[in-house]
């Protein structure tokens, strides 16, 4: 049986935040393995599995658009909000009218890919079939944890199961050939200083081979 | 060829490279920066003053302008710490006096120039010229600054230091330059911030907290403003602080804010389109000429005073674009295949936004370029004319300049270079303008056809087509007919005209205007003094009512562009057969 998922995504806009221009946000070409994973875990994740993004297909051209929204400037204090807890009272309000800031985002707009991946069992029984069959059923029946997202929440992707042997959707011209995006965000590594890693991104006709976290081509 | 770059600061990285390489360039090495200096203390070899220079070069009409000099890098300054610089810095450091009206405030902060400099003596001790600066620095008396020649002018300034009958500065001997070095590299060492990998280069190497400022982007803060950075908590995630939030090297940060600030810096390769600046470069050193031609689709008619200039503009263009469009851009351009960037930042608040971001070759810019220019040809153009850049075109869809939808401009840009659908956004703004004022120009019309041309698949031709197969653009073309004929019959000397009452609703709802229309039409027709003239134009109106069904009721956006398009085509070629009347009503 095969071990692996293969899920196309696809939504109106994306914003796959680059780490550099994260405050007036621009996004990376295509999406990243962090993201993907997000997608995954937004339709079905157990604490027995581990998602492992192993490849990425783009099937549709890069095409950007700009706007800008209002945000606000500031946190609320996590001392504030322990003492609040603490003492049961204390103000954890913000006014967002004073304390806003205008972002403008670049972002991708109609965007499509098949995602690739498999899981790791990091405990439980040692059943993968049975995450399989629950991943393969809630997919194609549509049915998600909350709804999955493009990079950022407002961005809302609609996904469809590819099932075994079903073929991947035309992949656009302009993908056609060899393409070095350079260093992209893989994921994060939350064990240990929540570290970013990130990997060489070279598409062929549009397709990335994701390398797992912690291997050689990821820290070099 | 060399492989394109996605990512804007790995391409900035790679255009610093080029420009190390070039001995040509004179590019700041790491821990140095160009500066701008404007006088310089010219020292003997006991340290002893010998004069006091102005280094400011001259413009034409006798403007100082400082000159730009490489110095070891500042790091620039903020709040109220003192922070000297190494061997050159304003007069309040260098001299102890400055224009700021506090003595003591100065004082200080010449004692912690005389320090910094000091503490470098020993090893140094060997360089006349830092020596000497030294000693200059012990018996100084800041007071002695206000008799200098023209201190006036100078105070305030950037000093360097020179050695009386020596061409370099004290800064710029080998020996005082690898101890700067030196005592960076000790300085980042000692200090030991987090280290890990660089986003840029995937290297590991001591990360970058704050990244140098980014200066020459209009509308930013004139110190200069950042692209990475955090300059508030809501923007950092994972608990880390500053721009360790994106982790780049200090080496990394230094090359492409190097880079970026060299490019700002040029006046050359930089327009102005809406609120954003505008920087476009190539990796090749042969891709100057394709950034010559994009500053003039783009740029902001720097020859329009200079006939010359401007002559020599449109050939340029021309060339170029003719070569694109027949496919001969390889004789055109020595590297067609070099890539080619466009980098588009805008300022929010003290941060810079990048607008666009759009990365290709130099031939692939071009075709589309040329393709952009092509559908805008469209008859009615002077020869003297400029060309239609950006900026221009931008002008139609506002009463006023600074009426211009500052996204509106960043849009346009990005699907001319991108070779997407124009924003729909520029057509209405277009259509609603020639509904305000009832002009129809050359430019206005232009706009109509490129858009649509490239986003609703219409065939629209440079000039008056007959044949046409949609009954919009006979509607125009009847109007056009209908207000010659009352234009005829009155002798022009009309002060309003249908067109002045009708344009707008005509294109909009026609059903409603044209039977009016008609009927003024048979007064027009009956006032008319000649009867050749008079049977032409029956015959016309004819010929075009008979293409049209009827009227119908309400037009869509697209169609009333057709509608004006067919009129432009039709008024047109009123003029193309008789250039003797009236020519001023050309733009009409």
């Amino acid at each position: 049986m095969r071990m692996s998922i293969r899920l196309k995504v696809w939504g109106d806009f994306a914003c796959f935040t680059r780490p550099e221009m994260k405050v007036e946000r621009v996004s990376y070409d295509i999406l990243t393995p962090s993201a993907a994973r997000g997608i995954l875990e937004a339709i079905y994740w157990k604490p027995e599995i581990r998602w492992r993004v192993t490849r990425i297909q783009v099937l549709n051209p890069v095409r950007f658009t700009s706007l800008r929204r209002n945000e606000v400037g500031a946190k609320i204090p996590a001392g504030t909000a322990a003492a609040a807890m603490k003492g049961g009272r204390g103000r954890l309000g913000m006014y967002v009218e004073e304390d806003r800031q205008q972002r403008a985002a670049t972002i991708l707009r109609d965007v499509a890919y098949v995602i690739e991946a498999n899981f790791d069992i990091v405990g439980g029984d040692d059943n993968a079939g049975k995450h399989l069959d629950q991943f393969n059923r809630r997919a194609r029946g549509g049915r998600c944890f909350h709804r999955p997202y493009l990079g950022c929440r407002e961005f809302p992707a609609d996904f469809a199961l590819l099932e075994d042997g079903e073929p991947v959707p035309p992949v656009h011209e302009e993908w056609a050939g060899e393409r070095d995006l350079g260093y992209v965000l893989n994921d994060i590594d939350f064990r240990d200083g929540m570290t970013p890693h990130f990997f060489r991104a070279v598409l062929r006709d549009g397709l990335v081979s994701v390398p797992p976290l912690g291997d050689r081509e990821v820290r070099r | 060829m060399s492989t394109l770059q996605s990512g804007l600061l790995p391409a900035l990285v790679r255009y610093y490279e080029r420009l190390e390489r070039d001995p040509g360039q004179n590019v700041a090495g790491f821990g140095f920066s160009i500066e701008k200096v404007s006088f310089c203390v010219v020292l003997e070899l006991d340290g002893s003053l010998s004069s006091f220079a102005d280094i400011r070069d001259r413009g034409e009409k006798g403007k100082a302008t400082p000159r730009r000099i490489l110095v070891p890098d500042g790091g620039g300054r903020s709040g109220i710490g003192l922070k000297p610089f190494f061997c050159w810095d304003n007069t309040g450091y260098a001299l102890g006096r400055d224009n700021k009206g506090k003595p003591e405030r100065a004082a200080q902060m010449f004692e912690a120039f005389r320090e910094l400099h000091r503490s470098f003596l020993h090893e140094l001790q060997d360089d006349e010229g830092f020596v000497a600066l030294c000693r200059f620095l012990e018996t100084w008396e800041p007071a002695g600054a206000e008799s200098l020649d023209d201190w006036d002018e100078a105070a305030g300034l950037n000093v360097a230091f020179r050695l009386r009958n020596r061409d370099s500065y004290v800064h710029d001997s080998e020996a005082v330059r690898s101890c700067w070095s030196a005592h960076l590299a000790r300085q980042m060492g000692g200090e030991s911030g987090p280290r890990g990998i660089s986003l840029v280069s995937g290297e590991e190497d001591e990360l970058a907290r704050l990244h140098p400022q980014i200066g020459g982007v209009s509308g930013a803060n004139t110190t200069g403003a950042a692209i990475v950075s955090f300059n508030l908590n809501a923007f950092e995630s994972y608990g880390k602080s500053q721009s360790y939030n994106a982790p780049v090297g200090e080496r990394d940060a230094f090359r492409y804010s190097t880079a970026l600030n060299r490019l700002l810096a040029d006046q050359a390769r930089k327009v102005r389109i809406g609120d954003a600046t505008v920087v476009f470069w190539s990796d090749s050193a042969e891709g100057g000429e394709a950034e010559a031609v994009f500053r003039d689709i783009f740029g902001d008619d720097q020859g329009m005073g200079n006939e010359a200039e401007h002559a020599a503009t449109v050939s340029r263009l021309k060339v170029f674009l003719d070569a694109a469009r027949q496919g001969r851009l390889a004789d055109a351009l020595r590297d067609p295949d070099a890539p080619f960037y466009v980098l588009g930042l805008s300022p929010n608040q003290s941060r810079l936004n990048v607008r666009y971001w759009l990365v290709g070759t130099v031939r692939r810019f071009a075709e589309r370029l040329s393709e952009h220019v092509g559908r805008l040809d469209v008859i009615g153009a002077r020869p003297d004319d400029p060309p239609l850049s950006i900026r221009r075109l931008l002008w139609e869809t506002a009463r006023e300049p600074k009426a211009i939808a500052p996204q509106l401009a960043g849009e346009v840009a990005r699907a001319v270079l991108g070779g997407l659908p124009y924003p729909q956004a520029l057509f209405q703004a277009v259509i609603r303008r020639v509904r305000a004022d009832s002009v129809l120009n050359h430019r206005r019309a232009a706009i109509l056809k490129a858009y649509l041309i490239r986003n609703e698949n219409e065939e629209v031709s440079v000039a008056l087509n007959k044949d046409h197969p949609d009954q919009a653009y006979h509607l125009g073309r009847l109007f056009a007919a209908l207000e010659k004929v009352q234009e005829e019959s009155a002798d022009s000397k009309l002060n309003s005209t249908v067109k002045d009452r009708f344009f707008g609703s005509a294109a909009a709802t026609p059903a409603a205007i044209f039977p009016r229309l008609l009927r003024l039409h048979q007064h027009h027709l009956n006032k008319m003094s000649s009867d050749g003239l008079r049977i032409t134009r029956e015959k016309l109106v004819g010929e075009i009512s008979g293409r049209l069904d009827r009227f119908p009721s309400h037009l869509p956006l697209e169609k009333q562009g057709l509608f004006y398009l067919g009129y432009y085509h039709q008024r047109q070629d009123f003029f193309t057969k008789r250039p003797d009347t009236n020519p001023e009503a050309n733009n009409g």
